[in-house]
């Protein structure tokens, strides 16, 4: 199957976009893991910050980020962060991150700042987070779960069998899992989410045992996306999914109980997040209706 | 005047490094192109960039398949409607 075409298409908002962040000197991932979402995204006026700098210290490998020693922590980014959010009329703000190892809670409280700088600057504004495994740390998860985001996502990236050779030693299938798990249990009012990279080299069983992994720790929405390999260096591609077999996986996700699915070559954890989290919850409070 | 068509350096701006090749030309040169129209097919290791006509006008010279690019490489000439020769 032939490679996806994206139209390179670099409107107003596209430039306002660009000014803003560059003009705070906030990374995106947009940017940083070469989305190719990036002209839709930043053509709609939508961008996911990257808090914590554009450096990694992990090493995964289907990733574009750098990877590296990070520079030290700016401690006006979360101010900058809802600045940005403010300037750009978000009303439903995504923030990833950096893996950031060498800090003792992992980033966890910098994480906390931002989310509540954005609330605080932005009423009534909606939160999304992204952030790394924090090395399982329950007391760091908690302090970025109390900060209050309406969305936690957290990604297992792969299926179990893979997840040493595609992510870095220092993640685990297990460990993503308790993340997610520790987050439902300590919130249960927190939407949470996942996402699977697919073709990798994975089996269809295996997917579905990572879907059920992921549905058991309660996760409410999963996003399944095509795995597009950045640049000779990484990981090699093992096979493009067909729209159909996305379909397919999409409709066993929504099967095993997930509020919703995102399932699509293109799908990106933050991608149209504001729309996956509005269609869950309307899928969730009707469920609650048939009770 | 004639204007040259950059592969722009504000795909992913801040993140350099990446590299491709031209697939295909889909204008000829001497052939009319409108602004926002594509122009050309860059292969990336991820996916096919479909380049847009930044101007209206006709095209004098285009990149041909198999043209190393990178952000701001020129990838084509156009000689721009409604301007005059300097």
């Amino acid at each position: 199957m032939e490679k996806l075409k994206l139209r390179v298409s670099l409107n107003d908002r596209y430039f306002q976009v660009l000014r803003t962040v560059s003009g705070f000197g906030i990374a995106t991932v947009c940017e940083g893991a070469l989305c190719p979402n990036i002209f839709d995204c930043w053509g709609g006026g939508v961008a996911t910050f990257m808090i914590m700098g554009d450096t990694c210290t992990r090493g995964c490998r289907f990733c574009y980020v750098k990877k590296g020693v990070p520079q030290p922590l700016d401690p006006e980014e979360p101010r900058k962060v809802a600045e940005a959010a403010r300037l750009l009329g978000l009303d439903y703000v995504t923030i990833t991150s950096v893996d950031r190892d060498d800090l003792p809670d992992g980033g966890a409280s910098h994480f906390a700042a931002t989310i509540r700088a954005v609330k605080e600057l932005n009423p009534g504004a909606l939160v999304e987070v992204l952030t790394p495994d924090f090395s399982g740390m329950r007391w760091a998860i908690e302090k970025v779960a109390y900060a209050g985001p309406e969305v936690f996502a957290h990604n297992i990236e792969t299926v179990r069998r893979l997840t040493p050779v595609a992510r870095d030693r220092r993640a685990s299938y297990e460990q993503s899992l308790e993340v997610l798990r520790y987050v439902k249990e300590l919130r249960p009012e927190i939407v949470t989410k996942s996402s699977i990279l697919l073709g990798m080299g994975e089996e269809r069983e295996e997917v579905l045992e990572a879907m059920r992994d992921l549905r058991s720790v309660g996760v409410d929405i999963l996003v399944l996306s095509q795995y597009l390999r950045p640049s000779p260096r990484h990981l090699p591609l093992a096979k493009r999914y067909s729209l159909a077999e996305f379909k397919e996986l999409e409709e066993e996700g929504l099967r095993m109980g997930f509020s919703y699915v995102v399932a699509h070559p293109l799908a990106r954890t933050s991608y149209k997040a504001k729309e996956a989290y509005f269609a869950a919850r309307k899928r969730a409070l009707e469920a609650k209706g048939r009770l | 005047m004639e204007r040259e068509v950059i592969l722009p350096l504000e795909l992913w701006p801040r993140r350099g490094g990446w590299v491709g090749k031209v697939v295909s030309a889909l204008k000829r040169e001497g052939e009319s192109v409108r602004k926002g129209e594509p122009l050309l097919e860059v292969e990336i290791e991820k996916a096919i960039l479909v380049v847009e006509s930044p101007y209206s006008g006709v095209v004098k010279e285009i990149a041909q398949p198999g043209r190393p690019v990178k952000p701001g490489s020129p990838v084509a000439r156009v000689e721009v409607y409604g301007e005059a020769q300097a």
